[in-house]
């Protein structure tokens, strides 16, 4: 039996995408995220939704210490998500029974990755191969089927290398290159019932900035980057087509349900 | 006029919210510009779900009927059709009342222009809910209808009118930057608002003073799916120096800008449970204006109370 998606972290960004004062749109279980880096560098996981009438966040405004909402101004606050602002108050004083709260998710920036977890308690994000080592985040690739079918089309693909287990939600690929032994972490992003994200996390000399090192680079990013994109081909061809969610309340639940269960 | 119907497509899903929508089904909805139907021409429309034509007699009368895709045996009942304020109307059940009441077009002191129809993804109560609500003025119309810092909303009277049971918003006001329309420096503005049908709502802005300019707008949303609207606008005013084009495009302007935070609120259905959302003081109305469409019976574009 499989352990369940959402007591667990997940990828839901790469650390490049939360660039300075951008809120990035992610998803995560059919739950969607808005995902930020505030100006002290720390990451953020909310849902994506003021709580007020529930606008999106991604389209508010950075303000570094928080986001504004774009809707009626309402900020909030960096960590704990709690509302700091109402402008429609002017001066009056905040009702002390309101008590608004963004819902926050934890997050965690490991391994050029953003991380976050739907459940309260959850173990934290190991890859040990990782670890102590210099790594690469490559390009992720989003596949229009379930995490499950990309986990199962990864440990059975003939793909340039050996596939095996890693971490739990990971997959670990060896594979011998022209110059030397090559390891790429393949890890799952289960965003939607029908939506995966395949990060991958290289292992090795990438900083190395000689020319032979950046053109070898430049011919396994491409390649591994090709061969991903051809699953993704194969996948999509085989699969039904997503259904359309209804309401983000009911997908994001379902989702979860669905993950859930053992196949 | 004989009408061709599909009566091949098969049964669908499609329609079933709004046979037992007790706040829609015997109500007039917008479904078209007058002028839009020509005489001796049909004309496809998309109501809750549903497809009807309209047809317009050599007689100048109207007339619908599903385009459908029930596929039942025989005569199709007609759903009502009527022309007022220079739009088609339909009722797709039997008419509870007649089309709601906006005297402004007839009243020779105002000039009238038609804005839209405006498709907006979301339903049709985050549209009018919007509509309802001044709170985003500064945010959403920075410079037209309110202006940082100039962001606290006073103040007012919900009610709901005993006579017309009409939900009504009193003694609003806003503080205003000056702008083209209304030609008055920055000031406060006092509103109204009438929300006659769960789907129509009128701003009446009062005059600053007797014989001051005066603005009326009527709001209609069209439902076409729970999640999918079109938006409707009435602009009247007493304002004769505008020309009918620079009206419609102050209008439009506003509205666009009203757009995209539209279809970015989640979920697209109004929550009508008072917990799915923080209210604020300034969202009596907007609290008001939920529970008037919980009591309506309201199913379509909404979240119901009862929904968990």
């Amino acid at each position: 039996m499989r352990t369940s998606w959402t007591s667990r972290f997940h990828p839901v960004a790469r650390s490049a995408d939360l660039v300075d004062g951008h809120i990035y749109h992610g998803r995560l279980l059919g739950q969607e995220l808005a995902v930020w880096r505030d100006g002290e560098g720390r990451p953020n996981a909310w849902e994506n939704r003021c709580p007020h009438r529930g606008m999106r966040l991604t389209v508010g405004m950075h303000l570094g210490s928080g986001v504004r909402c774009l809707y009626h101004g309402l900020r909030y606050a960096s960590g704990s998500g709690r509302c700091t602002a109402i402008p429609s108050l002017g001066d009056r004083e905040l009702p002390r029974q309101l008590n608004i709260c963004v819902k926050t998710f934890a997050v965690r920036e490991k391994y050029g990755l953003v991380w976050a977890s739907l459940a309260e308690s959850a173990s934290e994000p190991v890859i040990a191969a990782l670890d102590g080592v210099q790594h690469t985040t490559l390009r992720s690739v989003v596949i229009g089927v379930a995490a499950e079918n990309v986990m199962d089309a990864l440990a059975n693909s003939h793909h340039h290398g050996t596939v095996v287990p890693a971490e739990a939600g990971t997959r670990r690929l060896s594979f011998a290159s022209s110059t030397n032994d090559k390891t790429i972490i393949l890890i799952v992003q289960p965003a939607d019932l029908q939506k995966s994200i395949v990060h991958s996390v290289a292992i090795g000399e990438f900083a190395s900035d000689d020319s032979t090192t950046r053109s070898h680079r430049r011919g396994l990013v491409s390649d591994h980057n090709a061969r991903l994109c051809a699953l993704r081909d194969a996948l999509e061809s085989t699969s039904i087509a997503p259904r359309a969610t209804s309401s983000v309340l009911s997908s994001s639940a379902q989702a979860r349900e669905l993950l859930q269960t053992p196949t | 006029m004989q009408l061709e119907i599909d009566t091949k497509a098969t049964t669908g899903g499609q329609g079933d919210a709004i046979a037992c929508d007790p706040a829609l089904h015997d109500d007039w909805h917008v479904v078209a510009r007058a002028e839009e139907c020509a005489q001796g021409a049909l004309m496809r429309v998309r109501l809750c779900g549903r497809r009807y034509v309209i047809a317009r007699g050599h007689d100048g009368s109207l007339s619908a009927v599903a385009d459908n895709h029930e596929g039942g045996s025989g005569p199709l009942p007609g759903p009502a059709v009527i022309e007022a304020y220079g739009l088609v109307w339909m009722c797709p059940g039997i008419p509870a009342r007649g089309v709601l009441s906006f005297p402004q077009f007839t009243d020779p002191q105002f000039q009238v222009v038609l804005c839209g129809p405006y498709g907006i993804a979301t339903s049709g109560p985050r549209i009018i809910e919007n509509f309802l609500d001044m709170a985003h003025f500064p945010f959403i119309h920075p410079g037209i209808l309110g202006q940082e810092p100039d962001t606290a909303v006073a103040g007012y009277k919900v009610e709901v009118d005993a006579a017309s049971g009409d939900l009504m918003a009193l003694d609003c006001s806003f503080w205003q930057p000056p702008t083209s329309v209304l030609t008055h420096g920055g000031s406060v503005v006092h509103y109204e608002y009438r929300v006659p049908r769960p789907l129509s709502a009128i701003l009446t802005k009062l005059p600053e003073a007797p014989g001051g300019l005066g603005v009326s707008i009527l709001l209609t949303v069209q439902p076409v799916e729970p999640e999918r609207s079109v938006a409707w606008i009435l602009f009247a005013t007493t304002n004769r120096q505008k020309t009918p084009l620079e009206l419609r495009a102050h209008q439009e302007r506003i509205f666009m800008q009203d757009k995209p935070i539209l279809e970015n609120q989640q979920p697209r259905r109004l929550p009508l449970s008072p917990k799915d959302e923080m209210a604020l003081p300034c969202d009596r109305l907007s609290m008001a204006y939920r529970r008037y469409l919980s009591d309506s019976g309201m199913r379509f574009g909404v979240i119901a109370r009862d929904a968990g």
